[in-house]
């Protein structure tokens, strides 16, 4: 079987939610099948700048195509455009336009699976929301599968992407949630999916007392893993901390792992410790009371599933739907969603022991029963097996939905993006595969 | 947190979260979200009462009003009936009058006059209710305003005695330890107050007391009451249970002392409830000593 793996950015160095996941995946797949992964040159994710090499390269035993971007993104522009989607009436020409405008716009690697699409068995796009995504699936739907990594953001709602869920063969969600949230917007039902998320391996050889040695805390701790950005919701984690621990005159502390975007706050009790290694990382999970994720939207927070894997409960933003409904079905931890909520949880989980250790134990099962590799793994074989079957059967052979004609394309009659976001269910979801 | 019953097969995220719930409920009173907490807390009471626009004669326009939208509309004297032939052109006045016999032979120019000024009274009537109204909602306004000041002081006052009450709770919990800590470190001193050094006592009896300066202090402080004073006449064993009790004191100034050390502020000022604390602690040790010593 010959796959193509289709992502925005590519490399071992990229730590990126979706990009890590695609590199997961394909390394996985690589062992069953001939991978080949289709990406581009650019390495950051906010000007789509070409500063990789054009051309074929070896990643981990896989070969990497990469293409270049015919044009940066301006966030002006980008800005602008976004907000008129978002937020007005338009049209879909202009959904086009921002489609171009948020980048990586990449011309030839269009091309090249208009060309050669034909010539591998499926092609597995990750991330919905780009151009080539778009524009790939149209050209090869009869053998595209989606991983969307769909937020709960307002780009969902824009009408273009109702037909790229609607024209691929498959889709692999991350979550139960974030199913729902593409199926009540693209009406998708009918395309075969599967919820899969991603796998985790942690080392056995983690040390708790490494740890603080190496960074002399000998007081119980929350960790969080991440980028400390404002859109993670950082600054909220901040600032609720600063107060639970002014209030609750207690010693917690707050250990930060991460490249900051936004400035960490000097306090007495909170920890930054920067960019550190796996080992470090996972020595640092070992050593926490809790992990604690304060962002707004996850598709699946990967470092969630590490710490339940390394056996630590988790705290989480419970107005993040994906979030609150992972932890739920696991019974692995608490969520709040106001100020007095944290302080409670919080709490809780750094007076009560046994609370700990029983959501811990949950965690560690959830995750031994849905994240390890060869859950996931098994999961993306039976779907390619069911897929193949289909084919052989005849079952690709469906008609895929036309590009809009220039009188459709033109016509402001479509409602802003936002607002058809907003009206989508919100919530976690039950576990229903 | 140890109202939660764990076991760990059976744990239910939603249930604790329900629980927690509960009780954030319980504490606020009012099931308010964190947004309308700020909004409340941001609400500035001016934006509604404005002072300027609140008349300080309102009773006396309310009176004044109040009986002009009630006029008599009793027929107290025959209506004029030149009220029908009115005109700011005194000519075609001239000429109504002198028509008016003319008219008389088809209507009655009497009754219609009458209706006239009673239209008029009753417009004037409407415009002074429509007046009282508006005091009438002005008074309404002033009093929702005033409900919602009083409203919100209740509540920010019942808070501040839920503050206050888990304040003093804390103190008096903090206090019954330090006694308790009081009594056994007296007693583990009074068991070992045989490896003290020897000191004369005024009756002139040896006995064995750790700290003299600490003891000398104490009595000074405590002679204005007079009662807890040792006469050298007394016999050894009121002595003994006189210092005994004594050291009690020491010990629970020397809590006291560790304790604000503890839990003083950087700047060195003591918080109020340790003070309170401190006070407690020194009072409930003085009671122990008058006790011991009437023993």
């Amino acid at each position: 079987m010959k796959l193509a793996v289709v992502v925005q950015r590519y490399g071992a160095e990229l730590n990126g939610g979706a990009e890590l996941h695609a590199r997961y995946v394909s390394e996985l797949l690589a062992r069953h099948a001939e991978v080949e992964v289709l990406t581009t040159c650019a390495r950051d994710y906010i000007t789509w700048r070409n500063e990789l090499t054009e051309g074929t390269e070896h990643i981990n035993g896989i070969q990497v195509r990469r293409f270049p971007v015919t044009k940066e993104r301006d966030p002006h522009e980008f800005g602008k455009k976004s907000d008129h989607v978002f937020n007005n009436r338009h049209s879909i020409a202009e959904e086009l336009d921002w489609l171009k405008a948020e980048g990586p716009m990449s011309q030839a690697l269009v091309n090249y699976l208009q060309r050669t699409g034909s010539t591998y068995d499926y092609v597995i796009f990750f991330s919905y929301r780009y151009f080539h995504t778009y524009h790939g699936i149209q050209e090869t739907s009869e053998r595209a599968i989606l991983v969307p990594t769909a937020e709960r953001d307002p780009a969902l709602g824009l009408t273009i992407f109702g037909s790229t869920f609607r024209n691929v063969r498959a889709v692999m969600y991350n979550s139960y949630e974030e199913r729902a949230l593409i199926q009540h917007i693209a009406q998708n039902h009918s395309v075969p999916n599967v919820v899969v998320g991603i796998g985790s391996d942690v080392p056995s050889t983690s040390d708790a007392n490494r740890f603080r040695a190496r960074t002399k805390l000998k007081e119980p701790f929350a960790l969080y893993v991440g980028r400390i950005d404002k859109n993670k919701g950082c600054d909220e984690l901040f600032d609720y901390f600063c107060r639970y621990s002014k209030q609750a005159s207690s010693n917690f502390r707050l250990v930060v792992i991460g490249e900051p975007v936004m400035p960490v706050p000097e306090h007495p009790q909170i920890t930054h410790l920067g960019f550190v290694t796996d080992e470090e990382k996972f020595d640092a999970m070992s050593a926490a009371a809790l992990l604690v994720m304060p962002s707004y939207y996850e598709s699946l927070s990967m470092v969630i599933i590490e710490a339940w894997a390394m056996r630590i409960p988790v705290l989480v933003n419970g107005q993040c739907d994906v979030l609150k409904g992972q932890t739920i079905r696991a019974n692995a931890g608490l969520y709040y969603e106001t100020y007095d909520e944290f302080t409670e949880t919080l709490r809780t989980l750094e007076t009560n022991r046994e609370l700990r250790n029983a959501l811990a134990v949950n965690g560690r099962t959830y995750y031994e029963q849905h994240y390890t590799w060869d859950v996931i793994e098994s999961k993306y074989l039976s779907m390619l097996e069911t897929l193949r079957q289909s084919d052989h059967n005849g079952g690709n052979h469906r008609s895929s939905e036309p590009e809009p004609g220039w009188l459709k394309r033109t016509r402001q009659i479509h409602a802003p993006a936002r607002e058809i976001v907003n009206l989508a269910p919100t919530g976690p979801h039950d576990q229903r595969n | 947190m140890a109202e939660f019953k764990i076991r760990s097969d059976s744990v239910n995220v939603e249930h604790i979260m329900e629980q927690i719930r509960a009780r954030i409920r319980e504490k606020r009173g009012v099931d308010y979200t964190e947004d309308q907490i700020r909004e409340l807390a941001g609400v500035k009471l001016e934006r509604f009462l404005d002072p300027k626009n609140v008349r300080s004669d309102l009773l006396e326009h309310y009176r004044r009003r109040g009986n002009e939208a009630n006029p008599n509309l009793e027929r107290s004297h025959d209506p004029d009936p030149n009220i029908l032939y009115r005109s700011n052109r005194p000519m075609v006045f001239r000429i109504r009058r002198l028509l008016s016999p003319i008219l008389k032979l088809f209507i009655n120019v009497g009754e219609l006059s009458l209706m006239a000024e009673r239209s008029e009274h009753i417009a004037a009537k409407l415009q002074a209710r429509a007046e009282l109204d508006a005091l009438t909602y002005e008074v309404l306004n002033n009093l929702v305003v005033e409900m919602t000041r009083l409203s919100i002081e209740v509540k920010n006052h019942k808070m501040r005695v839920e503050s206050v009450a888990a304040r003093l709770d804390f103190d008096e919990r903090r206090a019954r330890a330090l006694e308790e800590s009081i009594r056994s470190r007296g007693n583990k001193r009074t068991e070992t107050a045989g490896d003290g050094p020897n000191v004369n006592t005024e009756d002139g009896d040896q006995e064995k007391v750790p700290d003299r300066r600490r003891r000398k202090r104490r009595r000074g402080r405590r002679r204005p009451s007079g009662n807890n004073q040792v006469e050298p006449t007394e016999s050894a064993t009121t002595v003994t249970s006189s210092i005994s009790s004594e050291k009690q004191t020491d010990v629970a100034v020397d809590v006291a002392v560790e304790t604000n050390q503890v839990t003083g502020t950087e700047d060195g000022n003591e918080p109020p409830s340790n003070k309170l604390s401190s006070e407690k602690v020194q009072s409930t040790g003085s009671g122990n000593q008058t006790d011991s010593t009437e023993q």
